[in-house]
C-alpha cells in the first residue's frame, strides 16, 4: 500500500484569479520582505478582496527559515485565527507557511520534530494555498519542509502528509521577474528533484511519469529561461516542471545530492539549489553502474542517443554538467571559495548527517561512511568519481 | 536460528549488541527503552509483547512479556505479526509502514530522530541476525 498525494493545481494564464473562488473569512499570508516590496503581496491581497476574505501578512521569513521564525509566525496565526494560510514565495516562505500551519493547529509541536505518523489535525483550523514565485523548489506540491537549527548549524527536513497544501497556484507572471541567479539555483534544484525521484528505489508508476516529463521540460527550457527573462514560454514550462519534479520525489524519495547538499548548507552559506545541483553529477557517477538501466530510460526519453545503458547514463550525467556550466553554477566545492581546512573540519559531521538522512537507504547504491566521505572530497576537488 | 519474538531470539539480539564494540561506540549517547507489541493476525492468533532497554551502547534487558501493563516504556511500537515479518525480511520499508500507519509509534519521536548514529549502529550490529517465523 502506498499513496500519490497532490494538491489541486491551478496553472496558466491568470491562475492567481482562482483566489477569487475560495470561501473563507481570514487569510494569513506568509512571505518575505522582498516580495512585499515587489508588490506580489498586493497582487494576492487584491484577489482575496474579491473573495471577501480579510488578510494579514507575516513577512519575516528569511532565507533558510529558523525554528524561531516558524514559532513567531505560529504566534501570529494563533492571534489572528485565519481559516486559510497562504505561502507566497520560494521554498523558504512556503516551507515556513506549512510549518506555521502545523504549529497553529498544535502549538506544542517542535518544528524539527514534525513526523508523518502523528496527527496534527491541521485542517480543523485552516487550509493551505501555496503560490511559488521561483521555479525550482516545488514545495507547493509536497508535504515536506526544511527548517534550520541555527544553534547546531543544521538543516532538518521534516514532513507529514497533513502539510500537503490544498491548492498550488502556478501563475507564471510571478516568475517572470526572477533574476538569473535565482533561475539557475532553483532550476538546478528542480533538475535534482526529478533525477533523484526517478532514480529512487521508492519510485512508482505514479512518480515516474511526472519525473520524466519534468526532466524533458527542464532540458528543453531551463537554459532558455536563464538566457532570456522575456521568454515567457520557457518560464511557464519551468514553473510547471518544478511542480512535476517535486511530485516525483515527494511521493517517493529524494537522494544523495539532497543529503549532501543539506549537510553542506548547514555549515556553509550555500543556497539549497546550488549545493544539491553541485553534488548531483558526482552522485550520478557513483550510481552509474547500479542505476544504468533506470537512468538510460530517462536519457532516451529526453532524446539522448547511445548504444548501451551505460553510454546513455553517462550522456545524462554530461548533460547535467553541461546544464550547470551554462547556468554559471559551480562544478566543485572549491569553486565556491570554501576553505579546504574548514570543509575537512566539518567533514565527519557532514558525512554522518548525509548518511543519517531518511533517503540514504533508498538509493540504487547505498554508500557507507567511507564512500560518502570520498564523494564529499572528490566533489571538493572536482574529481570524477572512480569508485 | 531463533523464532521471531521468542526469548531465544531476544537473547541473540542482546548478545549481538553487547559484543559489538561499534555498537557500544555508536550508541553511547542513547538511553531509552522500547515496548514492542505484536498484534494478532492470521499468522499468529494471540498478541505478544517484548521489551528492550538500550542504554549507553549496551542492551540492559531484552525480554518477552506476558503482561505489557507491567512496564512503562518510553517508546512503543506496534504492528501485526505479518507487518513485523515483512519489515524484518526487508519486504516492507519501516518508514513506509509508519507513514501508512501499518506500524504505530508512541513516544517522543524527536529524541529518536536526533540520534541517527545509534540507529545506524543498531542496524549494523543486528545485520547478521537470522530470524525464523511461525508461518
Ligand atoms: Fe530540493
Amino acid at each position: 500500500m502506498w499513496y500519490f498525494r497532490n494538491p489541486l493545481i491551478v496553472f496558466g494564464d491568470d491562475a492567481l484569479e482562482h483566489l477569487r473562488e475560495i470561501k473563507g473569512k481570514r487569510a494569513l499570508i506568509v512571505t518575505d520582505a522582498v516580495l512585499v516590496k515587489l508588490g506580489f503581496v498586493d497582487k494576492v491581497a487584491r484577489e482575496l478582496k474579491h473573495a471577501g476574505i480579510e488578510h494579514r501578512v507575516f513577512s519575516e521569513v528569511e532565507p533558510d527559515p529558523s525554528v524561531d521564525t516558524v514559532r513567531k509566525g505560529a504566534q501570529v496565526a494563533l492571534e489572528y485565527e485565519p481559516d486559510w494560510l497562504i505561502g507566497l514565495g520560494g521554498g523558504s516562505a512556503m516551507d515556513a507557511a506549512k510549518m506555521i500551519w502545523m504549529l497553529y493547529a498544535q502549538p506544542d509541536t517542535e518544528p524539527y520534530a514534525i513526523v508523518p505518523f502523528q496527527d496534527y489535525d491541521a485542517r480543523s483550523k485552516a487550509r493551505m494555498i501555496c503560490i511559488p514565485t521561483t521555479a525550482g523548489t516545488g514545495s507547493e506540491v509536497t508535504w515536506f519542509m526544511v527548517v534550520t537549527d541555527t544553534v547546531e548549524r543544521r538543516k532538518i527536513a521534516v514532513g507529514t502528509p497533513e502539510a500537503l497544501p490544498d491548492i498550488a497556484i502556478l501563475d507564471f507572471r510571478l516568475v517572470g521577474d526572477m533574476p538569473k541567479g535565482l533561475v539557475a539555483d532553483t532550476g538546478m534544484d528542480a533538475l535534482t528533484h526529478c533525477v533523484e525521484g526517478f532514480g529512487s528505489t521508492w519510485r512508482t508508476d505514479f512518480t515516474n511519469g511526472p519525473a520524466l516529463m519534468a526532466m524533458k521540460l527542464i532540458f528543453k527550457y531551463l537554459k532558455r529561461s536563464y538566457d532570456d527573462a522575456s521568454d515567457k514560454e520557457a518560464r511557464e514550462h519551468m514553473l510547471n516542471a518544478s511542480a512535476l519534479a517535486s511530485m516525483a520525489w515527494s511521493n517517493g524519495m529524494a537522494g544523495l545530492a539532497h543529503n549532501m547538499g543539506h549537510a553542506l548548507g548547514g555549515f556553509f552559506h550555500v543556497t539549497h539549489g546550488k549545493s544539491v545541483g553541485l553534488y548531483l553529477p558526482y552522485n550520478m557517477q557513483y550510481l552509474t553502474e547500479a542505476g544504468a538501466e533506470v537512468f538510460a530510460e530517462a536519457a532516451r526519453f529526453i532524446g539522448l542517443k547511445g548504444k548501451t545503458d551505460l553510454e546513455l547514463t553517462r550522456g545524462l550525467v554530461s548533460g547535467i554538467k553541461d546544464m550547470a556550466r551554462h547556468l554559471g553554477q559551480p562544478s566543485s566545492v572549491k569553486e565556491l571559495n570554501i576553505d579546504k581546512a574548514a570543509y575537512e573540519k566539518a567533514l565527519p559531521e557532514m558525512v554522518a548527517r548525509a548518511i543519517g538522512e531518511a533517503s540514504t537507504p533508498t538509493v540504487l547504491r547505498v554508500p557507507d561512511e567511507k564512500d560518502m566521505e570520498r564523494m564529499f572530497l572528490y566533489a571538493y576537488e572536482g574529481k570524477t568519481i572512480d569508485f | 536460528m531463533a523464532v521471531f519474538a521468542t526469548q531465544e531470539w531476544l537473547d541473540e539480539i542482546a548478545k549481538l549488541l553487547n559484543e559489538d564494540p561499534a555498537y557500544a561506540e555508536g550508541a553511547k549517547g542513547w538511553e531509552g527503552d522500547f515496548l514492542y507489541i505484536i498484534e494478532p493476525d492470521e499468522l499468529q492468533p494471540n498478541p505478544s509483547y517484548y521489551y528492550m532497554d538500550l542504554y549507553h551502547g549496551k542492551c540492559r534487558k531484552a525480554v518477552v512479556l506476558k503482561d505489557p501493563s507491567k512496564v512503562k516504556a518510553e517508546f512503543e511500537l506496534s504492528a501485526t505479526y505479518s507487518v513485523w515479518k515483512k519489515i524484518l525480511t526487508g519486504e516492507l520499508d519501516g518508514m513506509k509502514a509508519m507513514i501508512t500507519r501499518k506500524m504505530k509509534f508512541k513516544g517522543a519521536i524527536a529524541k529518536v530522530m536526533k540520534d541517527t548514529k545509534s540507529q545506524q549502529a543498531y542496524a549494523k550490529a543486528l545485520a547478521p541476525l537470522k530470524t525464523e517465523y511461525v508461518k
